[in-house]
């Protein structure tokens, strides 16, 4: 430790330690020589014994210097220098190197951090591995994928050996705030061992609702996060046993979770028992009402395999309680329940697109790489000479590997620290493009990890970039150099072999991305010319949620829609004003499964599932969809004597394919008396552009669809600014107590819904543009390379009467050549690329034959052009300055 | 150079020179001077090897260095030993002692 201190001293101190050094030496001598004297020599020749019995000056302070063992240090810092030296030299060759390496480490530096938030770093949770979620799936009902009901969990609760706990959750808002901060908070309906299962550390109180809380009568208690302890506490100790309200209702505070602790990013803020009433908990209920979220904790050993069978067995014996035709029934609609690691799932569909990303960011790298290498080799070869000529005087191979190592290492990392700050600023521009939606978007960050890995990288990138240059410095034939460049003017065939290959694989990898781009792009052009089966222009939108303590009966909420729509058609500017549970590109709409009365089912097929909503008001005329037969609802269906819905064309088209759907009786499962269809509208997208076989929808009167939560859309041309606080002026005015959320324009929930098409393609026509650039850059600087190399034999063809043509020609064809190899090659790859893309495009074959050619094209225009500025240089060699002037042109 | 002589042993030569310290601070000429007086001329010192030690001690904080007056009345620096140094003595001086013993016992017994 002391040592390495001591050690630090002499290194930063080298100059006065020699000093002092030779001073000590020195003096040694002088006393030696005097002790001669008085021992009666002359002083000349006194000193001349000294000297001798004192040995050579210099190897002593070799070695008293080697005694620090410091020698390796030293070297390092003076070779570091020299290359320093000679990199600032050849400034134009240094800046090229740098740029190339930081644009293609700063892409990897920037799509790693986003695979590293994303993909690989563990959920926030002690041994998250062991995390698992369990969801229901019903395919013959159109129902893929659901959440699970509350009878699965109190059914599996306990019963199963391989989750050490189970727990389900449930979203909750809720308004809280006086009434001038009045704002809407996420929170969770959890049952009781919730933060057990995700053993959640705590700040204070308990982190479990007791059995009891989980009984209506009792469930007026709320665990809280750290940061609204801080809002609404300010942080006081004594806020355990207070209560906070939430909807205007006091909820005792019984925990406070540890700071930080944010539940799968979802902001949740509270945190509420999951309370149900105990019929509800068993029986055949089971197979409806998907509306928890399901998370479990494996035992510890316990797999992944082992908890499906486990749940696939319980399944199978639940089956046995329900009647024959049901359990038949279900089955052959496909009933199932799933068991995913929870990490994996909640990626799962970011997931193949980052990986692409990453791959693109990759090839981009390679031909980085592949680029530097070749400049690298040319630079070497043109100092050849000067390699050649100090190898015969003497300097070891060794030391010459050394300095091209250290030169490109050098190079190497400082490229890659430039790349770490162009990662960095990348990061930030990932953000724009909207990777904060991601699941876990927001944890993207360029912290330790990723530096390290980058820094690592960067170090193989060094080596690779080295190893090619010293293997042929060793292998270079020392007198062959020589007389090559200064006779011959031909380069050995081998080298030149080798930048051929490069650039071969320099153009095929920039045919793949770019191709891989346009692929991307054309799939990102088609779904932002799909319809959404409404007109988003002009359309604005807000999401209103009334909390159930002031709106208890359905009438209530009646009433406020009613008041809110009349002051709101009354704005002027203001063309139509709508209110609805099933507003497409925001919340998924609640989906029950639909009856069509007197209808027979066909063997194998199964009653479907079909989103339903409420619609109030001008709903369809204030999103643009289009009635196709029928007519729309009108304020007097919600009538009590009135059972009427609309149903969208896709309903219509199922059921009737070639009739009219208009008088057909429907009724919700579990409901007795039918409703009749008065009208058919036009289908919409709800979630996703790209969704094909849509599940549906079936718009009924509030009555009909009770729900407290609610979108508001206006057709209307005014902006955004003037509306929102006219928007909540008139909520304000009928219920000062209720914020107004999600205020924004409708084309804005349409492009939040295509950030996983958007960027990745916007991204992928950057990588793509730098790939062609580089590819430019490449075959240029072979090229221009080549001529160089052979100035002398063009130019005695030329004095031999050669047409300039015909140089130019060769020169070209030699690019050419090069060209259709790594189009060839790139072809190749442009294959694989398609095949790893292609769960990620929209009607858009993988391999796109257009889209090949047009990639050919841009690339030949592009490196045709790169080829013809040095070949047309060749073709106006002077001959006679060929022959005198050396190989530099 | 002073062939007849013995070279001091290598390894022994820390030894020599921090038990030479301890009768009081010497420069390095002095350093060399003692060690040859003492011995009574049997060891001659290689100056390149008593340099290295003498650094080697300085890394090792056994010695510490100051510039003071010579008795010709110039600069010249003088080593002296650290706590460390001073500790360091006795330690060494068992191990050598251990180890002859050791050489001593191989002599009369092998």
């Amino acid at each position: 430790m002391f040592d390495w201190i001591r050690r630090y001293g002499v290194l930063k101190k080298r100059d006065d330690f020699w000093g002092e050094l030779d001073e000590e030496l020195k003096e040694h001598v002088r006393m030696m020589a005097e002790d001669f004297e008085r021992q009666g020599m002359a002083p000349r020749e006194a000193r001349q014994k000294a000297l001798r019995e004192f040995g050579s000056v210099d190897q002593i302070r070799e070695q008293a210097y080697e005694a620090w063992g410091l020698r390796v240090i030293t070297d390092l810092i003076r070779n570091v220098r020299a290359s320093a030296r000679s990199l600032v030299k050849s400034l134009g060759f240094s800046l090229s190197v740098v740029t190339t390496l930081a644009l293609c480490v700063g892409a990897n530096v920037a799509m790693f951090a986003v695979i590293d938030a994303i993909l690989v770093r563990a959920l926030p949770y002690p041994q998250a591995e062991r995390l698992v979620t369990v969801f229901n799936s019903i395919p013959g009902y159109g129902l893929d994928r659901l959440r699970v009901s509350l009878p699965n969990y109190y059914e599996r609760r306990g019963e199963l050996k391989s989750f050490e706990s189970l727990s389900i959750h449930r979203d909750a808002s809720a308004v809280v705030g006086d009434e001038d901060s009045i704002r809407r908070l996420e929170g969770f309906f959890v049952s009781p061992e919730f933060f057990d299962t995700l053993e959640t550390r705590l700040a204070m109180g308990r982190r479990n609702f007791t059995e009891e809380e989980t009984h209506p009568d009792n469930a007026r208690v709320t665990i809280i996060t750290h940061e609204l302890w801080q809002e609404e506490f300010s942080g006081e100790l004594d806020a355990l046993g207070r209560s906070l309200r939430l909807d205007g209702q006091p909820y005792q505070v019984v925990g406070v979770l540890a700071q930080g602790f944010d539940f799968l990013e979802s902001g949740a803020a509270f945190f509420r028992p999951l309370a149900s009433e105990l019929e509800d908990r068993q029986g055949s209920g089971r197979y409806n009402r998907n509306n928890y979220g399901m998370i479990g904790r494996l035992r510890p050993g316990a797999t992944v395999e082992d908890a499906q069978r486990e749940v696939d067995a319980h399944n199978e014996r639940l089956m046995e309680g329900i009647s024959k035709a049901r359990a038949a029934d279900l089955k052959k609609a496909g009933y199932r329940s799933f068991v995913y690691n929870l990490h994996e799932d909640i990626v799962r569909s970011a997931r193949p697109t980052l990986l692409i990303l990453q791959a693109g960011a990759f090839a981009l790298l390679l031909i980085g790489i592949v680029n530097l290498m070749n400049v690298f080799l040319i630079r070497a070869k043109s100092r050849a000479t000067e390699t050649a000529v100090r190898q015969s005087i003497g300097a070891g191979r060794l030391q010459i590997a050394k300095e091209i190592g250290i030169e490109t290492l050098m190079l190497a990392f400082v490229g890659g620290g430039l790349g770490l700050l162009v990662g960095a600023v990348g990061i930030r521009m990932l953000d724009t493009l909207g990777t904060d939606q991601l699941p876990f978007g927001s944890s993207i960050a360029l912290d330790g990890r990723v530096i390290a890995v980058s820094l690592a990288g960067t170090l193989c990138v060094g080596i690779a970039l080295a190893l090619p240059i010293i293997i042929s410095s060793f292998r270079g034939n020392l007198s062959l150099a020589l007389k090559a460049e200064s006779r011959s003017g031909t380069g050995s065939r081998s080298s030149q072999n080798a930048r051929n290959v490069f650039i071969v694989t320099q153009i095929a990898l920039a045919f793949a991305l770019l191709s891989a781009a346009g692929v991307l792009g054309l799939s990102l052009r088609k779904t932002l010319d799909t319809s959404p089966g409404f007109q988003a222009e002009d359309v604005f939108t807000a999401i209103l949620g009334l909390p159930s303590a002031k709106y208890p009966e359905i009438h209530h909420v009646q009433s406020f829609i009613s008041r809110l729509r009349d002051e709101l058609e009354a704005m002027p500017g203001v063309e139509h004003v709508g209110l609805t549970s099933a507003l497409p590109f925001s919340y998924r709409p609640d989906d029950n499964t639909i009856i069509v009365v007197g209808r027979t089912l066909e063997p194998g097929e199964s009653h479907l599932s079909h989103f339903t909503g409420f619609v109030s008001g001008d709903y369809w005329q204030a999103l643009g969809i289009p009635l196709i037969e029928g007519r729309f609802l009108e304020e007097s269906d919600n009538r009590e004597d009135l059972r009427v819905c609309v149903v969208d064309e896709s309903v219509a088209k199922r059921y009737w394919p070639d009739q009219s759907a208009i008088g057909r009786l429907i009724r919700k499962a579990g409901e007795r008396d039918p409703i009749t269809i008065v009208g058919v509208v036009g289908t919409v997208k709800t979630q996703d552009l790209t969704e094909s076989d849509p599940l549906g929808i079936v718009y009924a009167p509030l009555r009909l669809n009770p729900s407290r939560w609610m979108a508001l859309a206006l057709r209307t041309k005014m902006d955004t600014e003037a509306l929102v606080p006219m928007i909540n002026d008139v909520v304000r005015s009928i219920d000062p107590e209720l914020p107004v959320d999600g205020a924004r324009i409708m084309q804005e929930r349409i492009d939040e819904s295509l950030v996983m098409r958007r960027s990745p393609a916007v991204l992928a026509i950057a990588f793509a543009s730098v790939a062609l650039l580089l590819a430019a850059v490449g075959t240029y600087s072979v090229i221009a390379f080549a001529v160089s190399q052979r100035r002398r034999e063009i130019g005695i063809r030329i004095a031999l009467g050669a047409r300039p043509s015909a140089v130019l020609k060769q020169f070209v064809g030699i690019g050419i050549r090069l060209l259709v190899a790594g189009i060839a090659l790139g072809t190749v790859g442009a294959w694989y690329a398609g095949l790893g893309m292609k769960s990620v495009l929209f009607e858009v074959a993988p391999f796109h034959p257009n889209i090949l050619l047009a990639t050919a094209a841009i690339l030949s225009i592009v490196v045709l052009f790169a080829i013809s500025l040095p070949s047309n240089r060749a073709s106006r060699v002077d001959p006679v300055e060929a022959m005198n002037g050396g190989q530099n042109s | 150079m002073t062939d007849k002589k013995n070279e001091v042993f290598q390894g022994s030569l820390e030894l020599l020179i921090l038990r030479v310290l301890q009768s009081g601070d010497r420069h390095g000429y002095g350093i060399a001077k003692r060690i040859e007086q003492v011995s009574g001329g049997a060891f001659s010192i290689n100056m390149g090897s008593l340099y290295t030690a003498l650094n080697r001690l300085l890394r090792k904080g056994h010695v510490e260095t100051e510039w003071g007056e010579a008795e010709t009345g110039r600069r010249a620096k003088f080593y002296a030993l650290t706590d460390s140094g001073r500790a360091q003595v006795d330690v060494e001086i068992e191990q050598w002692n251990a180890g002859i013993a050791g050489v001593q016992r191989i002599i009369e017994n092998a």
